[in-house]
């Protein structure tokens, strides 16, 4: 019989702390003598560190790991895998190494722990990347991510918070994996909406990345825990504001479906705290407001690009087979930094 | 009132408790719901404000909250008030009358909505 675990509790990327406990910690670090080949540090909340080591070579660092959020171990591995790769994806580089981070209880089957990490290494093979090592303490609770390093080339990096007013917003995925996790945790998802949803997180963000490349994206950041609100927030930075057309985003329907029957993450909730007053909705269903604020896991990739480029690189990106659309635009400062119409 | 003790739950298990309740309830009444954390607090009244019930909650000490849903009657149409006997309805009065039958059908029409 396939070994799986005995139970989740709100794993994935609903697991996150929320961004207003990071602020308050993060900001009260020493920053020690400055770098300027530091490129990205962690004052941009940016996906990843980035560290000029040659005029053509940066190296990008990034580490993410959190508890299961689906049964099979199989799959929680082949999704922490992939989540923790998008963000060199999302900085626009190329993943080279990985290493594994591991939290498991002493007494659990060890079978379950290998099939979590065949998934990983699987993944790791895909990205076109190399699973070097790891480490791993026993706990109370199994989790699971990678250390993920990769190169990209110093001026060909995706910032996330380098947007231009006028910019067109395109997502790469639907929105509501965590919904549907959630529903599938008390038993209330369809097995075609687990399957779906399953599907989305297990897709690497590589080739998204890689068409890209060829147009002039301005910013970059995939869409996580913070769900699309909050990183859309740290993508404007206080700069700019954005106009977000509720009925473009990509969605899955059953998540609009469990959204109404309040099976919703705390996670959710601890977004649309520390969003506040910054998000203004017009006309929109409740069910899609949850979906905005829902943290996903192994998201999409949420792009700002001049808004001519925006249909070329969505068509391109809908004929990989990606259920993209150009869901928004950067606009003046509003009073509200993002407002969501129809 | 039916109490759920939501403790030590995360989200979304106090509401899917709760909802649960509330079906059992089958109809009017009240719901208390114990749970460990605020973000708890808020999905649970957000629930109630989508669904019209009436919420309040309150801290009763840390690490325990304490969330009542009050689930009221459902709206009735509005419904016809009980016969009054004809001689206490104004137009109907019409009817009882010994000219009635002499008046033209129009008049006649304008008697029908007897009850009032």
């Amino acid at each position: 019989m396939e070994p799986s675990i005995v139970f989740c509790r709100g794993g994935g990327c609903t697991a996150k702390l929320g961004a207003g406990v990071l602020s308050h910690v993060l900001e009260k670090l020493p920053k020690g003598q400055p770098d300027e080949n530091l490129l990205i540090g962690y004052d941009s909340r940016d996906d990843a560190a980035v560290y000029k080591l040659t005029d053509d070579l940066a190296v990008v660092q990034t580490l993410d790991f959190f508890p299961p959020m689906v049964d099979d171990p199989y799959l929680f591995g082949q999704i922490a895998a992939t989540n923790a790769l998008s963000d060199i994806y999302a900085m626009g580089g190329e993943v080279k190494t990985a290493l594994n981070i591991v939290c498991f209880p002493e007494n659990m089957d060890l079978n379950i722990l290998g099939r979590i990490l065949q998934g990983g290494s699987e993944k790791v093979i895909e990205a076109g990347g190399i699973l070097a090592g790891g480490h791993s303490i026993a706990d109370d609770s199994v989790k699971y991510g990678l250390s993920v390093t990769g190169i990209v080339h110093p001026e060909k990096i995706y910032p996330n918070n380098a947007c231009q007013l006028g910019d067109a917003l395109i997502l790469t995925k639907k929105l509501g994996v965590g919904i549907i996790c959630t529903a599938g945790r008390v038993g209330q998802a369809s097995p075609e909406a687990m399957d779906a949803a399953i599907a989305s997180m297990t897709t690497l963000n590589k080739r998204a990345s890689q068409i890209c490349r060829d147009f002039p994206v301005h910013a970059c950041t995939d869409v996580t825990g913070f769900g699309l609100i909050g990183h859309l927030l740290e993508m404007l930075d206080g700069r700019y504001s954005a106009q977000i057309y509720a009925d473009r985003v990509p969605v899955f329907s059953q998540a609009l479906e469990y959204a109404d029957e309040f099976l919703l993450t705390a996670a959710a909730q601890r977004n649309r705290n520390h969003a506040g007053e910054a998000v203004r909705f017009e006309n929109v269903p409740f069910a899609m407001e949850e979906v905005l604020f829902d943290p996903q896991t192994s998201g999409g990739l949420l792009i700002a690009l001049p808004k001519e480029s925006a249909p070329a690189l969505e068509e391109k990106l809908q004929a990989a087979g990606l259920p993209a659309a150009i869901v928004g635009t950067i606009t003046e400062k509003m009073q509200e930094a993002i407002l969501v119409t129809k | 009132m039916i109490h759920v003790n939501a403790m030590g739950d995360a989200c979304p298990i106090p509401v899917v408790k709760t909802k649960n309740a509330i079906a059992q309830l089958g109809g009017p009444g009240s719901v208390e719901t114990l749970v460990d954390n605020e973000i708890a607090v808020q999905n649970l009244t957000k629930m109630a404000n989508q669904k019209g019930y009436a919420v309040r909650s309150e801290k009763l000490e840390p690490g325990k909250f304490r969330v009542v849903m009050t689930v009221g009657e459902r709206l009735k149409r509005k419904q016809m008030p009980e016969k009054k006997p004809a001689w206490l309805c104004r137009k109907a009065r019409r009817k009882t009358r010994w000219w009635y039958s002499l008046l033209p059908p129009w008049e006649r029409a304008a008697t029908n909505w007897v009850r009032r």
